[in-house]
């Protein structure tokens, strides 16, 4: 099919070791202890239903989500005891409220979903998240496409090094995502529905190709460029429609889901099965690459220990993928649902300091959103946050490339994400309070 | 434990850095001073150490006490060569030492560092020096040579005044400037020297002599991407569109375009000092007009100033409007 070309994007190394064709599972031990914050990076403030000390099955709520906000029901992915209701480490919030739970007698089963009456509530009440990695949740996603889409585009594309997740739910899992898509499309009225593939993908996926041929799902391989797997960038890049500034997938009437996010929905429905495990690739500078079934709460220290890894060989964990993944330094971080990935990494390189910008504008180049990235930063230093708005800092997705790009060092994607999260809302805080003061 | 390096993401960085930059830069260069060296001979050898040590010794000082860290990797940057190298190629053969000695301090004090270092400087550093010699040392700037291999060898230990023996001529663009001045007319096709002035045999500035030789240098320029490509294209097609007018309008007393590309310093200029990433525009938009903005004031000034020669004055010039340019080429962005 005709894809429409898109400006900017850097090509990376592959780096794809992980095999995609097998999933292995991870066991759970006795005594082990799970972590399950009550926050993450778009749902708060979920509400504890459990007590210390209080007997909970694998699947049982053991959260419920809050009325303000988006907020979603967590949900124990073991059968244990409720060791405590506490402050946990977290790998982006550094701390959080958290429950945690001591694992115990595994059944292997797991307590399913209350029934409920459409497919939205079902999503809701399973917890699924986009787990691309941003966390947006998907019920949201679903109540706002409705009755608006004529496009259900899956993404499939990865194009971070190493991660081959996806990847292996799309060769594994190929019959299950099929019947969950054409389920969608039944459902939500849409015309058209295009998988959105890497490009020069292995023949392995081919019987997933086939039998999306046979359902007249459209496959799109996408060049290998990073970051073409955006959600804005993959919308124009398949239909030549531009999302504006601020505005969701739906304004052009795409629902977009990752490939992870569909299997998700695909258990919630037919299995009524909560999220409490997921697909990562654990891979980087180790031997053993592999694509792993991992339940929620999983502390990174006891998913290396079962896997025979030796973190002290290694400086650098990074969770998600090399390009936007966190950096962690505390082994007892727990896996949630949007981690993609666990790379360990023996990073060598030199920390260079930053230098002058020499405006070679590769910076400019390398961005999707054609923003021009020095130019905010030079804003940031300068303390003229009003000026990068207007650069439109915020339309920033933070993939990295200008970082990545930069001749001279400049920790121009850091700079835009330290300035998104915290200067942008207390100089809007600032001028409006300006405001106020001078209408009295 | 947490013996893990933290860092924000991106975890992985490009291989390009401002060294490579300056490396790929300093081989495009090879050609053109390959050239030099073959028909001016080792005197100027002597002349680019002299310029490139004077560049790279200011520039690591400054950045010495700027950073205070780093003195020796600092030094073996070599930072500033480039400015050396790129100042002989605009200055006419031979000078006596000092002349090359006051450029280069010119050029890399007061061209980039007065300025903040590398990065911040508005004005190319090269021609910054060239034209403030220009300006200070007027006669010795305007006595060229025909280029004859090796008969300088003489005149290498001559510190303050040139050889004897040189053949002083004037280029082709003063020659015309005075042969109409003069009250003379000019032939309306010069294709005798067309061959000579695409392979160098003409008096000029040093680096400049050879169309071939920067064509050669300039394409490795334009294929790493170390320079843009909008900028040569854009100004050479304004200059080449704008002489072929005054040309036709004015048969017998404009030297026609071939030659007036192939003489003066035009490729020079449009390849390696308006790609100069620190001086030109960041936008593609504001690259194009600073392009044309190059081309279209070299040939007014050739034609309409007393000054032979306008690339030097109208890359400055183009280099003070940058920051307009870049305020009013800002692309939208992607969905704003």
């Amino acid at each position: 099919m005709k894809l429409y070309s898109i400006k900017g994007g850097i090509k990376l190394k592959q780096n794809k070791f992980a095999d995609a064709n097998i999933i292995n599972t991870l066991p759970v031990l006795d005594g082990e202890l799970f972590y399950y914050p009550l926050s993450n990076s778009f749902c708060t403030n979920s509400i504890p239903v459990v007590e210390k000390g209080a007997v909970v099955k694998a699947g049982d709520i053991i959260a419920k989500a809050s009325e303000t906000g988006f907020s979603i029901d967590i949900h124990s992915s073991v059968d244990g005891i409720v060791e405590d209701v506490t402050q946990i480490k977290h790998s982006k919030l550094i701390k959080t409220e958290g429950i945690v739970i001591k694992a115990s007698d595994q059944s292997g089963d797991y307590s399913k979903l209350a029934p409920a009456k459409d497919t939205e509530s079902i999503i809701k009440k399973a917890g699924v998240l986009g787990m691309g990695g941003a966390g947006f949740p998907s019920y949201v996603k679903y109540s706002s496409s409705k009755s608006k889409v004529d496009t259900l585009i899956i993404n499939a594309s990865e194009s971070e090094p190493y991660l081959t997740c996806d990847q292996s739910i799309l060769i594994n899992k190929a019959d299950e995502l099929i019947e969950m898509i054409l389920l969608i499309q039944k459902e939500l009225d849409i015309k058209r529905v295009i998988v959105a593939l890497e490009g020069n993908t292995t023949e392995q996926t081919d019987k997933f190709k086939q039998l999306a041929k046979d359902n007249n799902v459209d496959i799109a391989e996408l060049p290998r460029k990073y970051p073409y797997s955006g959600e804005k960038q993959l919308i124009y890049v398949l239909l030549g429609r531009t999302v504006k500034k601020g505005e969701l997938p739906s304004s052009v009437n795409v629902m977009i889901q990752n490939v992870s996010t569909i299997y998700g929905i695909y258990e919630a429905i037919k299995k009524s099965k909560p999220v409490i495990d997921r697909v990562i690739t654990v891979s980087g500078d180790i031997d053993n690459h592999q694509n792993i079934i991992v339940k929620m709460g999983t502390t990174v220290r006891s998913l290396l220990e079962k896997l025979n890894i030796d973190p002290e060989k290694y400086n650098r964990i990074i969770l998600g993928g090399l390009m936007t993944g966190t950096s962690i330094a505390d082994l007892d971080v727990p896996i949630l649902k949007t981690v993609s990935s666990v790379l360990l990494l023996n990073d060598k390189s030199k920390n260079h300091d930053e230098e002058a910008c020499a405006r070679c504008g590769r910076c400019i180049d390398s961005c999707v959103m054609r923003l021009s990235p020095t130019g905010i930063k030079n804003s940031i230093m300068q303390n003229d946050i009003g000026q990068a708005i207007d650069d439109d800092i915020m339309s920033c997705i933070e993939c990295g490339c200008c970082s990545y790009v930069c001749i001279s060092n400049r920790k121009l994607m850091e700079s835009i994400q330290y300035a998104k999260n915290f200067l942008v809302k207390d100089h809007l805080a600032a001028t409006e309070s300006e405001k106020a003061e001078g209408g009295n | 434990m947490s013996s893990f390096l933290m860092k924000l993401p991106p975890h992985q960085h490009g291989k390009y850095e401002t060294k490579y930059t300056f490396f790929i830069l300093s081989a495009a260069m090879l050609p053109p001073i390959f050239f030099s060296l073959f028909f001016y001979g080792y005197r100027l050898l002597f002349a680019y150490a002299i310029t490139m040590t004077v560049c790279i010794m200011s520039e690591w000082i400054y950045e010495s006490i700027k950073y205070k860290k780093h003195y020796l990797e600092r030094l073996l940057e070599f930072k500033g060569s480039v400015t050396g190298a790129l100042l002989v190629m605009t200055l006419p053969p031979v000078l006596p030492y000092y002349v090359y000695v006051v450029a280069a301090l010119i050029a890399s004090m007061i061209g980039k560092q007065l300025f903040g270092g590398f990065g911040r400087n508005v004005y190319n550093p090269a021609l910054t020096g060239r034209i403030a010699v220009l300006v200070g040392y007027s006669s010795l700037m305007s006595t060229f040579y025909l280029p004859t291999s090796n008969i300088f060898e003489n005149g290498l230990f001559n510190i303050t005044t040139v050889p004897i023996d040189a053949v002083s001529m004037a280029t082709t663009l003063t020659a015309a400037k005075e042969t109409v001045a003069n009250g003379g007319t000019l032939p309306i096709l010069m294709t005798d020297t067309w061959l000579p002035s695409f392979l160098g045999f003409i008096p000029g500035a040093a680096g400049e002599v050879s169309a071939l030789a920067l064509l050669i240098g300039g394409a490795l320029i334009l294929v790493t991407r170390i320079g843009a490509w909008r900028i040569p294209l854009a100004s050479l097609t304004t200059f080449l569109v704008l002489s072929t007018i005054f040309w036709y309008f004015n048969q017998g007393y404009v030297l026609d375009p071939i030659t007036q590309v192939l003489s003066g310093g035009i490729i020079l200029g449009s390849f390696f000092m308006a790609t100069d990433f620190v001086t030109s525009p960041l936008y593609s938009k504001g690259k194009i007009i600073f392009g044309i903005g190059c081309g279209a004031l070299t040939i007014m000034i050739r034609i309409f100033s007393s000054y032979p020669e306008g690339i030097g004055f109208s890359i400055l010039l183009m280099n003070s409007l940058v920051p307009l340019i870049d305020r009013y080429t800002k692309p939208r962005s992607f969905g704003g």
